[in-house]
């Protein structure tokens, strides 16, 4: 054998097929071929067949390796929402479209490339800011996805969080050409399996070992919030709904249209306790959530009861009552504290001393938009931080 | 010329797939008097062709023989290339060069008497196309054959089928960018800024005719998946005509010559060429053997100071609750999703999962016992670094509910909840790292802590049906 052959021929430039690449069907390729072509001709036919043959691979992707995946494309017509075989949408597009999906609550926005071996990717401007439209929301991270479109595959090949992409462009002094910027695929983590583990487990739950320094307090405020608002309209908001609360229905004086959930039995007991020794008014209309959690070995509750306050400008206040107590019939531990903040301070703390307490609770005022952190403090110390509440109606 | 023995060595492949080379005397007579010197340094292989060609498609006695000599040509560079493809992948793809030259070396007996190819007729072997097309004006033998197998479509899909993948020039070209060809071009070799302006005009006449058609041909959902094929000529036409059509672009090449078709194709191609000589090597992926050395330098010593090694004594049990839990499920919705497609193939993803699990046999004896032929296709069955990923995945949310449990062990860490997450992870990476290493080696005892739990299950899973 002649091995001057290799040594002097021109290079393969030859690929690895991963395992776990996705085929698309007949199906799905003919669709997004015909879909490309639908738009105007000043349109990128070829670069939009491209996004949507990676928007059906990266789907597909998802639904194999996730065990709850709660996806949805971030795009108006409804039929868009969900790209697979069994339903590919019909609504005419007038423009690419942005390829961005929510998984959960986390923002995916795809990055379509041949092969990430040829050293660079095209990001859109506008994602990288300064100049962009503030109310588009920033994606949380960046996926790469490889599109064979000559074997009809697709391979996601690895990600990069959203901060860091900016960062990493403004540190080398980029500068974008004809509306995007060119970026090394060296700086995208090219192990697939550990953007999964991201999107998996999202942590808006918060648990430090302190109390919350200022540092902490902003950080946590940054985090997705919860808007009781919504649960006027008998519906959790989304980031209470991911995180499995419990929407109570609403208060009612007369116990015998209530069920005998054990949660909606026990709050009953506080909310008499409340009226009758702690002197706190509770209107109809007020709308509760309960949220079930581990701190430290203990089992506890929080009840998140909320109402409008009409007040004599335009907007209404409303009230923030927060009630922590044992999930079962067993005691809350002595020493457990419960505190509410605003951004900037300590609005409330309470303790409990005494064992013949069943449960702690704080009254807090906010404007409309105004949010405020809840926090639950063990007996050893540990914080457990949940997601900022605000009222947006 | 070196080699001459090449046109008249006739390279086949025997009815039991084994190489043979045999030789044609008349080739070697009929050789001898056309060219009483091959080895003389004047003697061009281009000079040889030529004349070879010329007398094959003239209507006399010797067109026959002269055929005879290239078709033997032919079966050796073909033969070179598909040795060449193995010596460069076969070991790790896992192919070798008969299997290859089943697909490419399927010329008859040269020498019979049958009428000569014609594009009408269509070409009856490789070698067939290779006479039809060649032209010795234009290039070499050995450059037409070896591009005419390395884009053969069934070749290629036998080597995708083992991993590999050979990017046509045609796709690549698809996916280049004007800006990545001005600074291709201008990284090879100083080009005025004409010339580069002109390089992307051409390529855009290129990608308007060509990804056009290629939208409307798949928008039809026409089951061939063919490779990107070269432009036709009606293609080329089209291009050129486009490109024409451009007033602020040069219309001639470097030499003053006028464009052509020909000088378009050859621009492709060259640019094609540019692209694969400046691609990275794939990376290594931990599940063929050149990853195995990776893995081991990461695996972390068992240090019985370690935090995170004390941390696993003290909650191993919870540790082992959660991992058989994230395992059932993980497979559980597996088996769920394979089932709905196809009954039988999530029957034989577990039996493939046992007999890699429980029994430790390699992917290759696998192969048979679940109705699949390569150990390729029993990787992409059975996905095993994936199920892993996912297994550990879900292993951490559930123990990520035990968040109290493991505070206690680590009052001093400030910013818990941002580590958490990383505490876990390299609690968990040993565990994982540990089993991988272990299927690395065949037929070893499957002791780790997760390939034990995953065996357990897979068991009892058979068990209970």
């Amino acid at each position: 054998m002649n091995s001057s052959f290799i040594d002097t021929d021109p290079r393969f430039g030859e690929r690895s097929l991963h395992p776990s690449a996705i085929s698309l069907s007949p199906t799905a390729i003919a669709w997004a071929a015909h879909h490309s072509q639908t738009l105007p001709p000043s349109a990128d036919a070829w670069s939009c067949y491209v996004q949507l043959l990676a928007m059906l691979g990266t789907q597909s992707w998802l639904n194999d390796r996730l065990l709850q995946p709660a996806l949805r494309w971030d795009m108006d017509a409804e039929d868009w929402q969900s790209l697979n075989d069994e339903t590919l949408p019909t609504t005419p597009l007038n423009a690419s479209p942005v390829p961005q999906l929510w998984v959960g609550q986390t923002l995916v926005n795809l990055l379509p490339l041949n092969c990430v071996e040829d050293g660079e990717v095209d990001v859109p401007r506008s994602l990288i800011g300064g100049d962009s439209a503030p109310s588009q929301a920033a994606p949380h991270f960046h996926l790469l996805v490889e599109v064979l479109e000559e074997l009809d595959q697709v391979q996601i090949r690895g990600f990069l969080a959203h901060e860091a992409l900016v960062e990493a462009i403004a540190t080398a002094g980029l500068t974008p050409h004809n509306d995007h910027y060119t970026v090394p695929t060296q700086w995208f983590n090219l192990d697939p399996n550990r953007f999964l583990l991201q999107v998996e487990i999202p942590a808006p739950v918060l648990v430090t070992v302190d109390r919350l320094t200022p540092q902490r307090l902003l950080e946590a405020f940054s985090r997705p919030v919860i808007n009781a608002a919504v649960w006027l309209n008998h519906e959790l908001d989304q980031v209470a709904n991911y995180l499995s609360w419990q929407l109570l229905p609403s208060f009612d004086y007369s116990p015998a249209l209530r069920s005998l959930r054990s949660s909606e039995v026990k709050l009953d007991g506080i909310v008499a306790d409340l009226t009758r020794y702690q002197s706190v008014t509770i209107p109809t209309g007020a709308t509760t959530s309960a949220y079930d959690v581990q701190l430290d070995d203990h089992d506890v509750r929080l009840y998140v009861m909320i109402w409008e306050l009409p007040t004599a400008g335009d907007t209404s206040d409303w009230m923030l009552l927060t009630i922590l107590s044992s999930q079962s019939d067993s005691l809350l531990p002595l020493g457990i504290s419960l505190q509410v903040y605003d951004t900037q301070t300590l609005l409330a703390e309470t303790t409990l001393q005494e064992s013949s307490n069943t449960f702690l609770y704080t009254q807090i005022v906010g404007a409309q938009q105004e949010a405020f952190l809840v926090t639950v403090r063990s007996p050893n110390g540990l914080t457990l931080t949940i997601p900022p509440i605000t009222f947006i109606p | 010329m070196n080699k001459p023995w090449r046109y008249w060595i006739w390279v086949r492949l025997r009815l039991d797939g084994l190489r043979q080379d045999r030789k044609l005397p008349s080739c070697q007579v009929f050789f001898g008097q056309q060219f009483p010197n091959p080895a003389q340094d004047a003697v061009q292989e281009k000079t040889v062709q030529r004349q070879l060609v010329q007398q094959m498609r003239s209507p006399t006695k010797e067109s026959k023989l002269a055929e005879t000599c290239l078709r033997c040509a032919i079966s050796w560079e073909i033969t070179y290339t598909c040795e060449s493809l193995v010596n460069r992948f076969g070991q790790r793809f896992g192919f070798t060069t008969e299997s290859l030259l089943g697909f490419v070396l399927t010329d008859e007996k040269p020498g019979r008497q049958r009428p000569r190819p014609t594009e009408t007729q269509g070409d009856r072997s490789l070698a067939d196309t290779v006479l039809r097309q060649f032209d010795p004006e234009r290039s070499q033998l050995n450059t037409w054959t070896k591009r005419l197998v390395l884009s053969h479509t069934l070749l290629n899909q036998h080597l995708n089928e083992h991993g590999l993948y050979l990017e046509s020039d045609w796709s690549l070209l698809n996916s280049l960018s004007a800006s990545r060809l001005r600074s291709l071009l201008m990284q090879q070799s100083d080009y005025a800024a004409v010339e580069l302006d002109q390089a992307v005009a051409v390529l855009q006449s290129y990608q308007i005719i060509y990804r056009g058609d290629r939208l409307r041909e798949r928008a039809g959902n026409a089951p061939n998946r063919s490779r990107c094929q070269p432009p036709t000529p009606d293609q080329l036409t089209r291009m050129l005509a486009h490109l024409q059509d451009q007033a602020d672009v040069a219309q001639s090449t470097r030499t003053g010559a006028a464009i052509d078709a020909d000088w378009i194709l050859a621009q492709l191609r060259n640019w094609a060429q540019m692209i694969r000589d400046v691609r990275r090597p794939p990376t290594v992926s931990l599940d063929s053997p050149e990853g195995r050395t990776v893995l081991e330098q990461q695996v972390e010593s068992t240090d019985e100071d370690d935090p995170q090694q004390e941390f696993l004594q003290n909650y191993r049990q919870a540790l082992q609750e959660s991992l058989d839990k994230a395992i059932a499920q993980v497979i559980a919705q597996r088996v769920q999703t394979l089932a709905r497609r196809d009954p039988r193939k999530a029957k034989h993803y577990l039996t493939g999962l046992t007999l890699f699990f429980c029994d430790g046999q390699s992917m290759g004896a696998i192969a048979p016992l679940v109705g699949l032929t390569q150990q390729y296709q029993v990787s992409r069955l059975l996905k095993v670094r994936e199920l892993r990923a996912d297994i550990r995945r879900q292993v951490q949310i559930l123990l990520r509910s035990r968040i109290g449990e493991l505070a206690q062990d680590y009052v001093d860490v400030s910013q818990f909840d941002d580590q958490l997450d990383e505490l876990l992870d390299s609690a968990l990476a040993p565990i994982f790292a540990e089993a991988e290493a272990e299927t690395f080696a065949p037929q070893s005892p499957r002791r780790s802590l997760l390939n034990q739990r995953l065996c357990r299950y897979l068991i009892q899973r058979s068990n209970l049906q």
